[in-house]
């Protein structure tokens, strides 16, 4: 594929090392008091070493049910099955026992959410938060643990480090906060940060900053990066390579330059004609008719058919397939027929 | 394309045209109640110490909006921006007299709003609505859609009859495509956009002249957010509407707007054309916020470089001189003790600042 020509080294890097998280054929369902409902089938995706991988959808795509998943932080009844969940090729996320599972989270694979005023602990010094997967895990002394934290800190770029770490999150503003997450999210320094919507609630300026500290830290410690956005802007931004996901779905995944320069999924297109750009003056955007199916009445063909401008016939009857193996994949009969031709 | 031409046309004549707004000096100002927060726990800058710098406002007293003014021309829009406080909704709430102002005035159609007797400014009212963000919490979970439209109807009685009411209703939901089928139902059998449209028809309901809306698209998904801007610019060239568009995305209040304004800690900094501020801006903010919104492609990675340090100050310890300086890459002495007022620096753009970019 000429998409990977842009990115040379991080062909290299992938190539050595077995992929950080490798994801096959992922279905997620919750069971109701009488019936059961799927809310992601079929979702594949690797995340090489030091990679940034974007998953972008809107509501309703999945995108978050996914990387909750992995992280294995779903509600008891969910039901989460694949051909292949692996994390840095030895652990099976799938069937790992919930002991184990503990000894990755928050050390190997960690998370940052959109909200950070929720998921921050208001009764405890931000310091003891970001310090306590390092007496955790790590088994550090408590003077140890204190002296990465402030460590930890500076690297967030929060000023007068000594003094925050005292600090409860209330007293902080929601960028600080945002910083704060993202330390506890680091500190163990782990192989792989997924990141759920981690700027959506802030302001675009403190949005920048976020961005620029999360380049920065993958650029300094290597860690891979699932990034979960609705935002194409944040995906032009950060990703290395892009997933798309529409209604529990991957409808196609592309390098990030080559998603970008050539759109092949009809969703992906409409998204991008929908989105309005700073460069252009439009009278109209293009906008998608209707909405996304619900997860009880999805449709037996193609889920994209019925709001698809391009639909054919055969899009409603049969669900289409996607290539697995390397390079772009689009989950899509106008490509299915075109492989078949030739 | 004729469109883009008829568009040009209207926005050179309406700067001709008498304002359907104008805003002078006007300032709200709260009060707040229990001890001081302490200065220095938020500044990031580390600059709290240099206590010099900040001018203490009146005790427990805090600006919202700081003494502003600008005009609003029928049939335009006109984007307003800015960061988390910087005075947005309450500008468009002080319009609205959903706020009292502590000072200053707003005229519409030449009338000063502020001066109006309640009942007057009642009847007034139906000539300016608003747009909400949250189209969950902004519509009464309790009625149904065809209530909510007529609500407004009812209060201004401007329709005395049930079924001319009933017909009002019917031919609103379809001007905002929505099925009059949808009539009896309720807000939570709909999705956000389609929620939104329903917020939209009851804003249409009396005919205004100016809709006020408050982050009317942020809450929504890519391809409905294109679909309500897409029936917003179709409702203001049905009705000749104004619109005063409030966003914090940048890419959505560029394609809305015709002049947008740029607010920073309570002060108008910026009021231009959308081309002007996108291609020219004057005010270092400006410059940054640009620059601070994601890239559209991955080709233009690494374009934008002048990103915002630190965070917006708080509003009760507004910095001395120039409200931007502390966060300022091109600050100068004069901008820490002299406030730059907002003056004419072409045809279109306004800016306060005492060095303004690209100008002689």
């Amino acid at each position: 594929m000429t998409a990977t020509a842009d990115f040379p080294q991080q062909r290299i890097m992938t190539e050595k090392h077995p992929p950080v998280l490798e994801v096959e054929k992922l279905q997620i369902s919750f069971r109701g008091d009488d019936s059961s409902t799927t809310v992601v089938e079929d979702v594949s995706f690797t995340v090489g070493r030091g990679e940034v991988v974007g998953i972008v959808g809107e509501s309703g795509s999945g995108k978050s049910v996914t990387s909750y998943g992995i992280m294995g932080v779903l509600p008891p009844n969910a039901e989460v099955t694949a051909s292949k969940m692996f994390f840095a090729g030895a652990h099976d996320l799938v069937r790992l026992p919930s002991k184990k599972r503990r000894r990755l989270q928050g050390k190997e694979i960690s998370m940052v959410f959109q909200e950070p005023l929720t998921s921050l602990n208001p009764l405890m010094s931000v310091g003891k938060q970001i310090a306590e997967p390092l007496r955790y895990h790590e088994k550090l002394s408590r003077k140890e643990a204190k002296r990465r934290t402030v460590e930890a800190l500076r690297s967030v770029g929060i000023p007068r480090a000594e003094q925050t770490y005292s600090s409860y999150p209330h007293e902080l503003s929601g960028g600080m906060r945002q910083r704060i997450m993202i330390a506890i999210a680091l500190v163990c320094e782990p192989q792989l940060l997924i990141a759920d919507e981690p700027t959506t609630a802030l302001d675009v300026s403190v949005e920048a900053q976020i961005l620029r500290l999360m380049k920065k830290l993958r650029r300094t410690t290597g860690t891979s990066i699932l990034l979960i956005t609705h935002d194409l802007g944040v995906i032009a931004e950060m990703a290395d390579r892009v997933v798309v996901m529409y209604a529990g779905q991957v409808v196609e995944e592309a390098e990030v330059y080559e998603l970008f320069r050539e759109p092949r999924h009809p969703y992906t297109k409409a998204l991008m004609a929908s989105t309005p750009k700073i460069e252009e003056v439009r009278d109209e955007l293009e906008s998608i008719p209707g909405a996304v199916p619900t997860p009880s009445k999805m449709p037996t063909g193609c889920r994209f058919a019925a709001r698809c401008p391009k639909a054919m016939e055969i899009c409603s009857e049969r669900p289409p397939e996607v290539e697995l193996g390397s390079g772009a994949k689009t989950r899509c009969w106008l490509y299915a027929e075109q492989e078949t031709g030739s | 394309m004729t469109e883009a031409i008829e568009h040009l046309h209207s926005t050179t004549e309406a700067s001709a045209q008498e304002p359907l707004i104008t805003v002078r000096h006007l300032t709200k100002k709260f009060t707040l109640r229990g001890p001081r927060p302490k200065a220095s726990a938020k500044d990031e800058q580390g600059k709290a110490s240099d206590q010099a710098q900040e001018r203490q406002s009146p005790r427990n007293e805090l600006v919202a909006v700081n003494n502003i003014s600008f005009d609003v021309y029928p049939g335009e829009t006109l984007g307003l921006v800015g960061e988390s406080g910087s005075g947005k909704s309450t500008t468009a709430a002080l319009i609205l007299r959903l706020l009292e102002a502590t000072s200053g005035e707003v005229y519409f159609e030449g009338q000063n709003l502020l001066e109006l007797p309640p009942q007057e400014m009642r009847r007034r009212r139906r000539d300016m609505q608003m747009v909400f963000q949250d189209p969950f919490s902004s519509l009464n979970p309790r009625m149904r859609v065809g209530e909510i439209i007529e609500e407004p109807l009812r209060t201004h009685r401007t329709l005395p009859t049930r079924r001319g009411r009933r017909d009002r209703v019917l031919d609103l939901m379809d001007t905002v495509g929505l099925s009059p089928d949808f009539v009896d139902r309720f807000p939570h059998e709909f999705s956000g956009g389609q929620r939104q449209r329903i917020g939209i028809a009851r804003a249409l309901a009396l005919n205004p002249k100016l809709i006020v809306c408050d982050e009317a698209v942020s809450a929504l998904d890519v391809s409905i957010q294109a679909q309500v801007l897409n029936l917003l610019k179709k409702l203001q060239a049905e009705f000749n509407l104004t619109y005063i568009f409030i966003g914090h995305g940048l890419p959505a209040v560029h394609h809305i707007s015709d002049r947008i304004a740029v607010m920073y800690l309570g002060k108008i900094v910026e009021i231009t054309t959308r081309d002007s501020l996108f291609d020219d801006p004057k005010h270092p903010y400006t410059k940054a916020l640009l620059d601070s919104s994601p890239v559209s492609s991955p080709e233009l990675r690494g374009s934008q470089d002048e990103l915002l340090e630190g965070e917006v100050p708080s509003l009760d310890i507004t910095p001395r001189g120039c409200p931007f300086n502390t966060r300022c890459l091109y600050v100068q002495d004069r901008c820490r003790s002299e406030e730059p007022p907002l003056r004419s620096l072409s045809d279109t753009a306004q800016a306060a600042c005492h060095f303004p970019l690209n100008h002689n």
